[in-house]
């Protein structure tokens, strides 16, 4: 065994560059040790072949798991008649329901405050929530946050500045925290800013929760709605759901706007 | 020098050392972007996108575990997986009006770069996957487990340890090294018997 064990740190380099050095020149004249190197070498890409191979198996089941339209879009070259004919029909309904609605709404005209209730989606930043309280104002604020100190959360976040690689989550932060605490407008404003500057080179990360700052978004609307409802402003809050489901977010907030809609429609 | 990506090159990195969560958490991140892309840009059908993002991802993920994308990164992950991505599409439009359009360039049917194929590594690597498959399904059952456990899962050796009532990690290193033994030998049978066949 005692031969096997530099033969491992050898093939995944975990040598130092002194020990590789010894190592290679050993190889040199050892033809034992070479043959063995060569078999582990072979083994040990097998293994990782197989783990790769598994890995693209998970791919492949992913993928076909990911979210999908409730209904498959036609393909732009086939059936195109038959989409036309489809689309033709679908204006005609969509126009007449519109009539519909609009002439109900003249005749029915209460608008009425929507329940909020269980529609919030906490942010989850898990990867710095795991820090220590105090270690970076950027951790510090999102504590306060978790701990429902709004007021002190956007006081910390705010002091993080745009050079920080954080400052993307801290403005994300802070739009939620003004959402917690009703103030609708800073926390739209905030949210636009947060997904405009998701978009920028600069800030831009794989994980950044769109879908959940433009819910949130759809949210503080609709506080916003709530707090004096006219059938202008629920056109305005329908439209704003529609363009947010047109946009085909994750299952569950597409749930979840739905639900608003239905509530809103009612 | 400055990094232009820390957050990606430290995902790059996560993925390279086996972190299957950080590997479906980026699948699922850039999903939602590349099929409004494949569908608004590119006019793509739902089940067109789905393929190419499976053979796109796949290829974004052997160039990140051969090493092809490396930090300092030059662009976003995002950007490289969109590389891939259209030359998938590429690919994927080449297929369909095969008819008209003459292609017999084999590293189309196999994931490669996006930028240098590199066919002969993928080759090797599938043949010795395949070699080693064979191999670890003629070692007893127990040699079977610590070598899937060490190799397939990279759990650690103290995992292994509890996973198989093995009473030390000492003795797992003891065990997976006689497997490794037992599992040499009959490679060498094979090549034995190649050559005298």
């Amino acid at each position: 065994m005692d031969s096997y064990l530099p033969i491992e740190a050898y093939l995944k380099n975990e040598l130092s560059a002194e020990e590789r050095k010894a190592f290679e020149a050993q190889l040199q004249t050892d033809s034992e040790l070479r043959d063995k190197v060569d078999d582990f070498r072979l083994i040990f890409d097998g293994f990782d072949g197989l783990r790769i191979a598994a890995m693209e198996a998970n791919i492949e089941q992913w993928t076909q798991s990911l979210p999908r339209p409730q209904a498959d879009r036609p393909s732009p070259t086939i059936g195109r008649r038959v989409f036309m004919r489809w689309a033709a029909a679908a204006c005609l309904i969509g126009l007449l329901a519109t009539a519909g609605w609009w002439f109900l709404s003249q005749n029915n005209a209460t608008a009425t405050p929507l329940a909020l209730d269980n529609l919030y989606i906490q942010p989850t930043l898990d990867i710095t929530r795991s820090g220590d309280a105090g270690a970076s104002p950027f951790q510090n604020g999102d504590i306060l946050f978790s701990q429902g100190q709004f007021e002190a959360a956007i006081q910390a976040l705010q002091a993080i500045p745009t050079t920080d690689s954080n400052y993307l989550d801290a403005r994300y932060l802070i739009s939620h925290a003004y959402y917690r605490l009703d103030q609708t407008e800073a926390a739209i404003n905030g949210f636009d800013q947060s997904l405009q500057l998701a978009k920028t080179p600069q800030y831009y990360k794989a994980l950044f929760e769109a879908d959940n700052a433009q819910w949130t978004r759809l949210l503080a609307d609709t506080k916003a709605y709530n707090s004096a409802p006219s059938e202008a402003k629920a056109t305005q809050l329908q439209q704003a759901i529609d363009a947010f489901i047109a946009q085909e977010p994750e299952a569950s907030y597409l749930q979840l706007a739905q639900a608003l809609k239905q509530q809103l429609q009612q | 020098m400055n990094k232009k990506y820390p957050q990606d090159e430290a995902i790059l990195l996560k993925i390279r050392n086996g972190d299957q969560a950080a590997l479906k958490e980026l699948h699922s991140a850039y999903w939602p972007p590349f099929r409004a892309y494949c569908n608004k840009s590119k006019g793509l059908d739902e089940e067109a996108i789905l393929s190419i993002y499976a053979r796109s991802f796949t290829i974004f993920y052997h160039n990140i575990v051969h090493e092809k994308i490396n930090p300092p990164l030059q662009s976003s992950l995002k950007t490289y997986l969109f590389g891939i991505g259209n030359k998938s599409i590429l690919k994927y439009w080449n297929d369909t009006y095969r008819k008209r359009v003459t292609s017999v360039d084999e590293w189309h049917d196999k994931p490669g770069d996006h930028l240098e194929p590199d066919i002969n590594r993928y080759y090797e690597q599938n043949a010795r996957a395949k070699l080693v498959k064979k191999l670890l399904d003629q070692l007893d059952e127990p040699c079977q487990q610590l070598l899937q456990l060490s190799f397939l899962e990279e759990n650690a050796d103290d995992a292994i340890a509890a996973k198989m009532d093995i009473p030390s990690t000492g003795a797992v290193r003891q065990r997976r090294f006689k497997c490794l033994e037992k599992i040499r030998k009959l490679l060498n049978q094979q090549k034995k018997a190649a050559a005298d066949g």
